[in-house]
């Protein structure tokens, strides 16, 4: 309770004086995110986090294995009927069991996305202001607390408490501009540098989710949208990241066109409008806002990790193209 | 790991064999533990090996696919243990909120914010949105910080009650 009142003053405090930051510290607490970035790709571990937004809480545990293939992780619920995500570099399934549901992410080309390698680091300085606060200590490590502050109310402000000799972001959390905590992700137990059997990476339900449902989604990273048939000016502090086309079950192909301003990502999908129309307007997820509207012939859905206020004037950045 | 090893041997107190025998099913490195101590067992005793080590899981397979028959046998004895268990975890639910609510420092003030502030976004169908959220995932620097942790909200326990 002290500890967090103390950053939620920290991040008052800052509210005013953030323009005198010292450009040392900056430097200081960027080479600090730069460690947090490599050492999830780098560093193998296994551990049980809690996942906190909202009044929700919910435990997993986490496998995360590096060799010479790349990323191996496995994610499994602790709380409630067990739910499993694995990915192995870019591909991601995750096993809904109660639905009797596979849902499968497979990107058509190898490799990371470059755009998502540490230079993606390089806009965040223009958006937020890097601080290096205090040493703390999470799941028995001591960490480094590097604080993201806003420059604008376009954005959340971002915690991390990273491990002191990894890098590891042992606590993550988001804030709002009232300085609430959006979303929250904490180890409680971890154990770093740990050997894992490939049989732990292995998903609880390869066998029996053979007879469930799959849904894929799909891209190719190399498969640029070129037309989306709308245009979108530009939010301030969000650079367009990627424009492709890809698939989503269950719907036609679509295009998504990705923003980020180095720390949250938006991204805006442009489909046919479907006969029968979803939920639309706003709704959250944690940090993650959604906003979904129909315009014209087409239906917008806007997803990403950034204020309700922000996705939707993302959203209302998109006009049909003038013929 | 000793304690699989003393429930295949039989040394453990009903309690204990109660507890390991809950983890077993819960927690699939356990049981596979489990089942490969009975095979080193049989090994050193010489005994042949009649099942297939695939066995279990494909009478699992089995057993899922036939239907339910809904006829439980309630015992005095057994909905007391059901209300004991239920009693515990209440217990635990009850302490987690304290601490959870103890932790937040912006509580008092998020109540007073919500008086004011327009209608808070509405939680949408998960299973809808799901894909999006997973195609949206890929792209976000999150997942570089985190790996694997951000995708959590796809799985959520509690998309569908929200």
């Amino acid at each position: 309770m002290r500890y967090a009142l103390t950053i939620s003053f920290l991040f008052l405090q800052l509210g005013s004086s953030w323009v005198q930051a010292d450009p040392g510290q900056t430097a200081d607490a960027m080479a600090w995110l730069q460690k947090v970035a490599a050492a999830s790709r780098r560093i193998s571990y296994t551990g049980t986090f809690v996942y906190h937004h909202g009044n929700q809480v919910e435990t997993s545990r986490i496998w995360h294995f590096v060799d010479a293939g790349g990323e191996h992780e496995r994610l499994a619920t602790l709380d409630g009927p067990l739910r499993e995500i694995v990915r192995n570099n870019e591909d991601v399934t995750c096993y809904l069991p109660e639905k009797e549901l596979v849902l499968i992410e497979k990107r058509n080309s190898v490799g990371r996305f470059p755009a998502l390698l540490p230079p993606q680091l390089s806009g965040i300085t223009e958006n937020y202001v890097p601080i290096k606060t205090k040493r703390d200590r999470v799941a028995g490590f001591s960490c480094q607390v590097i604080l993201l502050k806003p420059k604008d109310d376009l954005r959340y402000g971002r915690y991390f408490c990273a491990e002191l000799a990894t890098g590891l972001p042992l606590r993550v959390r988001t804030y709002n501009s009232d300085n609430e905590i959006v979303e929250s992700f904490a180890f409680t137990a971890l154990s770093i540098g740990s050997d894992i059997s490939k049989m732990m990476l292995k998903s609880h339900f390869a066998a029996e989710s053979k007879y469930w449902h799959v849904d894929r989604t799909a891209f190719d990273q190399d498969n640029i949208a070129g037309d989306v048939g709308r245009s979108i000016s530009q939010v301030p502090g969000f650079k367009r990241l990627a424009a492709i086309k890809r698939s989503l079950p269950g719907h036609p192909a679509m295009s998504q066109i990705v923003y980020s301003d180095g720390v949250a990502a938006v991204s805006i999908f442009i489909e046919p409008l479907p006969e029968t129309l979803p939920a639309l307007g706003p709704a959250s997820y944690g940090a993650i806002n959604i906003y979904v509207k129909p315009q014209t012939d087409r239906m917008i859905t806007v997803v990403g990790e950034a204020p309700p206020s922000t996705i939707k004037l993302i959203a209302d950045s998109v006009t049909p193209e003038e013929k | 790991m000793d304690k699989i090893s003393a429930l295949v041997d039989g040394e453990l107190n009903e309690q204990e064999v109660q507890f390991n025998l809950l983890h077993l099913k819960q927690h699939r490195e356990y049981s596979e533990t489990w089942a490969l101590f009975h095979l080193i067992g049989d090994v050193m005793r010489d005994e042949p090996l009649l099942l297939r080590h695939d066995f279990t899981s494909r009478v699992c397979s089995c057993l899922d696919r036939e239907p339910t028959i809904m006829a439980p046998r309630f015992t005095y004895k057994r909905v007391a243990g059901y209300a004991l268990s239920a009693a515990s975890l209440a217990a635990i639910a009850f302490v987690l909120t304290l601490v959870f609510n103890t932790d937040n420092p912006f509580h008092s003030n998020q109540q007073q914010v919500a008086q004011v502030t327009p209608p808070a976004p509405q939680p949408v169908n998960q299973t809808k949105i799901n894909e999006y959220l997973m195609a949206h995932q890929e792209f976000s620097p999150s997942t570089t910080m985190q790996g694997v942790a951000p995708y959590v909200r796809t799985v959520s326990d509690n998309q569908e009650n929200r």
